[in-house]
């Protein structure tokens, strides 16, 4: 269970590992739990969602390409993510 | 004249009629011809992201290079050439160029599995090219990133090394009993027989 500080860098680092992805392909969430560990976090499948989520609905990052099951989505950041990154220098 | 103008500019018909997937291909194939970061949004204060790729894997290779050099020296090396940097920001780079390299040679990858995928008749329609695409990318990502697979391959690294360590030690074993051979050695300043020689060194090879 993730302290509010440790979520906040958390979502930061999904957000940092989104950006990365300059490819036309979004990420599932196994892939970016994989990736954030270079962040030093190992978040569980449900955290991982939940951040993810959380940072759709504040509209950083987005599905790509839209799909039903909720397993398949695969996920991108969006301008506002960047914008975000930019303006905190994160 | 009518005609004229409802014939679209190029001749390749309305785009709007292709499917959603292959314009998504088309506009990214597009992009990518430009250049690696054409197609993304630049940072308004990110100074390292917007060098040159030459510049950015010669940052990379002084951090990650034989000379290993820490972030300070590197910010200090680039503060000569004029780029004005802090360690924070190449720790910030570093981790961001890591991450796109590997994104970057994946997508290749997957593009490369998908076109094989196509050319075979595996796959149909630009939905499916997409879709295939996009799994095979994360497949791709997660077998990279496996953890397990990385433990195992420096596992293997490090036996490697042991065995090549191993090896060195007993060369110069060797060229040590050697060397006293030539110089008149005959076992009796060593203290050996040539039997109990050959025993020794029977040990130290393994040789039974």
């Amino acid at each position: 269970m993730m302290s509010h500080n440790q979520l906040e860098l958390f979502a930061a680092a999904v957000l940092k590992v989104l950006d990365a992805n300059n490819t036309q392909f979004g990420l599932t969430t196994p892939a970016i739990r994989l990736m954030v560990r270079q962040f030093g976090f190992n978040p569980s499948e449900a955290e991982t969602i939940n951040a993810l989520e959380y940072l759709a609905g504040k509209g950083f990052v987005g599905q790509t390409p839209k799909v039903l099951v909720r397993v398949n989505r695969a996920w991108k950041i969006t301008d506002e993510g960047r914008q975000y990154l930019d303006d905190y220098n994160l | 004249m009518e005609e004229a103008k409802k014939t679209p500019v190029g001749g390749a018909g309305p785009t709007r009629k292709l499917p959603a997937g292959a314009r998504g291909l088309q506009r990214n194939a597009r992009a990518r011809q430009v250049g690696p970061n054409s197609n993304r949004k630049v940072y308004s204060n990110s100074v390292l992201r917007n060098l040159p790729a030459a510049k950015q894997a010669e940052i990379i290779a002084h951090v990650d290079g034989p000379g290993c050099e820490s972030y300070v020296e590197t910010a200090a090396w680039l503060k000569k050439d004029g780029i004005p940097a802090t360690d924070k920001m190449i720790s910030n780079f570093r981790d961001w160029y890591l991450l796109w390299q590997k994104f970057r040679d994946t997508e290749e990858f997957a593009l490369e599995l998908t076109r094989m995928c196509r050319e075979r008749g595996w796959i149909k329609t630009a939905a499916e090219e997409r879709a295939a695409a996009q799994v095979f990318f994360n497949r791709f990502v997660l077998k990279e990133g496996d953890p397990k697979l990385w433990s195992m391959m420096e596992r293997v690294n490090l036996l490697s090394d042991k065995v090549k360590l191993e090896e060195k030690r007993l060369e110069l074993q060797l060229k040590k009993y050697r060397d006293k051979g030539d110089t008149g050695g005959n076992g009796e300043e060593s203290g050996l027989s040539a039997e109990e020689r050959e025993a020794a060194v029977k040990q130290i090879l393994g040789i039974s």
